[in-house]
């Protein structure tokens, strides 16, 4: 994301419009890739995925194969007639996300929750505690 | 456009979330991606013509957790709009839900479309 400080002019975004009437048609066009952020501990994996604005019946969460896959859509409300889009940057669209798993989890106690846009899913090891010091011989 | 956001203080990075901005006959219909903020996290102002838009999405760390892949994480939002006469600011709304922001910035009667009668000649 561009960090930026600079207020907007909704009047601007109008001037924009007329003057770049098909600007709308290519925004459209990007894909929607959801962010990920994977985190570990000695007995639980945890994946997070930003998707603001789903409907968790929107979002399909599996294990595959040890990678964890997520799929789903973020729709854009439908357009009414009489309706300007006068300035567009979220993406839209269907993702396709897949994360591999570093540590073997069990399928079946794997649990997922959807608050304020954050999906988190938690995966818990197999085999635990599988990490240990390695001494060096002199 | 004019107007400035106060310099960013705080040690979290700052962001320009993805906003949609939809004009429909009533008014203009603003959508803001926020994922991670909660209702008391966001704060929204309007100080003369500047709607200016903070938020925070903190996410609490535990003990004995390490990262193993980060593309996202603690962050400020920042946005802010220079508003017309267009806008009735006195009826603005807005509410947040599933890490979206949605505002709507009803229409001022005077710039509302009307159809004008034609008169029979």
């Amino acid at each position: 994301m561009p960090q930026t400080e600079t207020p907007e002019n909704v009047a601007d975004f109008f001037d924009d419009l007329w003057s770049r009437p098909f600007r709308g048609f290519e925004e459209f066009s990007r894909g929607f890739t959801p962010s990920v952020e994977v985190s570990e501990k000695n007995d639980e994996v945890t994946v997070r995925a930003e998707l603001p604005g789903l409907d968790p019946k929107d979002i399909e969460v599996s294990v595959e194969n040890n990678n964890l896959v997520l799929r789903g859509e973020k729709k854009r409300e439908q357009k009414e007639e009489k309706e300007n889009y006068v300035h567009m940057e979220c993406s839209y669209g269907s993702f396709h996300r897949v994360i591999p798993l570093r540590a073997e989890v069990d399928r079946e106690k794997v649990s997922a929750g959807y608050k304020n846009g954050v999906l988190t899913i938690r995966l818990p090891k197999t085999v635990t505690g599988r990490s240990r010091k390695i001494a060096i011989e002199s | 456009m004019t107007g400035e956001i106060k310099k960013n203080t705080s040690t979290l990075p700052r962001f320009s979330p993805g906003t949609d901005i939809i004009e429909k006959e009533d008014g203009f219909h603003i959508y803001i991606d926020m994922p991670g903020v909660a209702r008391e996290d966001l704060v929204i102002d309007l100080n003369e013509n500047d709607l200016e838009i903070r938020a925070k999405a903190i996410y609490p760390r535990k003990e004995g957790v390490s990262n193993i892949h980060l593309e996202f994480g603690d962050c400020e939002y920042a946005r802010s709009f220079t508003i017309s006469d267009v806008v009735d600011r006195e009826n603005i709304k807005a509410g947040l839900k599933d890490g979206v922001l949605e505002m709507f910035l009803p229409k001022a009667e005077k710039a509302k479309p009307r159809k004008i009668e034609i008169q029979a000649g």
